[in-house]
C-alpha cells in the first residue's frame, strides 16, 4: 500500500469516527436512561407482589433491561470495529515530511498555492505520518477554501517541548471561533465540518492539542504535538 | 448530609437520575444548561459536596466549567459524566469520571466511595 492509498483509508476512517461519535453518544445517553427508568421501577414496584398478579410483569422488565444490555453491546462493537480498523504506525517521523504530504494531497482550488515556512529538517516528533498529514491536510484545505486565491501559510516549529504546526490563510477568518470546533458546524456549502474535529482528534491521539489563534487578518489555527524523546532532556538545537 | 449538584442538559437523565440519588439519601440540585449552572455557582452557590458534569451541554461544554467550580466551590468534587468510559476529554480534567451507562447499584457505590 502506497503512503497515499494509506492516507486514503486514514482519511475514511477518520470521517466515519467523526461522523459517529455523536450518534454514539447521544444512544449510550438514551441507554442510560432507560436503564435508571427501569431500575427505579424495579425498586419501586415490589417486583413480587405484582407477579403474583401477572408473572409478565417481571419477565417484561428483564426483558426491557436484557435489550438495552445488547443495545449497549452493539454500541461498544461498533467502537472496536472502528479501533480495528484504525492501525496506526506512531513512530519517529520528522515535521518536514508530514508538512510536505499534506501539501502533496492536499485538495485545494486552482487560484490557491502553498507557501511552506520555517520548518527544520531536524524537527522530530513521534507520531503516524499519514495521519498527521491528514491532519494537516484539512487545516490546509479549510485555509484554502477560505483564501479563495493567494496563498495559505503552513510552518512547524519548535516551542520547547512541542512541535507546532501553524496553518494561517488571509481569507475572512472564523465567524464564531468558539463552534468552529464542532462536528458538522460549516460555513461552506456542501462541507461536511468535520475537517477541524479530525484534526483536533488526531493531536489529542498523539499526546497534543489544537488552537484557534485570532490575528488581525483571516485565520490562524496551531496543532500542537510533543516533540519525540520530550521525556528525556532534549536536544541543543544548532 | 451529601449534597450533590447534577448538571446534565438531558431531562430524562436529569429527573431518573436525580430520584435515584434521592433515594440513597442525597440532596441534589439540579442544573440543566451551561448558562444555568454558571449562574447558580457565580453567586454563593450551596457547599455541594461535588458536582456531577456531563460534558455537552447544549450551550457550552463541562470542561468549560470547571475553572469556575474550582473557584466557587474549592473543596467540592468534580465528577465527569461521561457517554464512554475515558471517552470524552472532560473526563482528565475532572477529579473523577463515572461513565452514564453504568448500572446504578456500581455508580452509586463508586459515587460514595468518591464523595465520602
Amino acid at each position: 500500500m502506497t503512503t497515499l492509498d494509506r492516507l486514503r483509508a486514514v482519511e475514511l476512517i477518520a470521517l466515519i469516527e467523526e461522523a459517529t461519535t455523536p450518534l454514539r453518544h447521544d444512544v449510550r445517553n438514551r441507554i442510560a436512561s432507560i436503564r435508571n427508568l427501569s431500575y427505579f421501577v424495579r425498586r419501586k414496584l415490589a417486583v413480587e407482589v405484582v407477579a403474583e398478579r401477572d408473572p409478565r410483569v417481571p419477565e417484561f422488565l428483564a426483558r426491557v433491561e436484557g435489550e438495552v444490555q445488547r443495545t449497549d453491546d452493539l454500541i461498544d462493537a461498533w467502537g472496536v470495529s472502528v479501533q480495528g480498523l484504525r492501525s496506526s504506525e506512531v513512530q519517529r517521523v520528522r515535521a518536514a515530511d508530514c508538512v510536505r504530504l499534506a501539501i502533496e494531497c492536499a485538495r485545494l482550488p486552482p487560484s490557491v498555492g502553498v507557501e511552506a515556512m520555517s520548518t527544520s529538517e531536524s524537527l522530530e516528533i513521534e507520531a503516524d505520518l499519514e495521519m498527521l498529514a491528514l491532519a494537516l491536510r484539512c487545516l490546509l484545505e479549510n485555509a484554502g477554501e477560505a483564501a479563495g486565491s493567494g496563498s495559505v501559510g503552513i510552518a512547524a516549529l519548535r516551542d520547547e517541548s512541542q512541535c507546532i504546526f501553524t496553518v494561517t490563510d488571509r481569507g475572512p477568518g472564523f465567524d464564531n471561533p468558539s463552534r468552529c470546533l464542532e462536528r458538522f458546524e460549516s460555513s461552506k456549502p456542501g462541507h461536511l465540518g468535520l475537517g477541524l474535529c479530525i484534526a483536533r482528534r488526531v493531536a489529542s491521539r498523539l499526546g497534543g492539542d489544537l488552537a484557534i489563534g485570532n490575528p488581525d487578518f483571516g485565520a490562524q489555527v496551531s496543532l500542537l504535538v510533543p516533540i519525540a524523546g520530550t521525556r528525556t532532556p532534549p536536544e541543543v538545537e544548532s | 448530609m451529601t449534597r450533590l449538584l447534577l448538571v446534565d442538559d438531558d431531562e430524562s437523565n436529569r429527573v431518573t437520575l436525580s430520584a435515584l440519588l434521592e433515594d440513597e439519601g442525597y440532596v441534589v440540585d439540579l442544573a440543566a444548561s451551561f448558562s444555568e449552572a454558571s449562574q447558580l455557582l457565580s453567586v454563593e452557590p450551596p457547599r455541594y459536596d461535588a458536582v456531577l458534569l456531563d460534558h455537552s451541554l447544549g450551550d457550552g461544554y463541562g470542561s468549560n466549567l470547571i475553572p469556575l467550580i474550582r473557584r466557587s466551590l474549592p473543596k467540592a468534587k468534580i465528577i465527569a459524566m461521561s457517554g464512554s468510559a475515558g471517552g470524552d476529554r472532560i473526563g482528565q480534567i475532572a477529579d473523577a469520571e463515572l461513565p452514564k451507562g453504568m448500572h446504578f447499584p456500581e455508580f452509586s457505590s463508586r459515587l460514595r466511595a468518591i464523595v465520602e
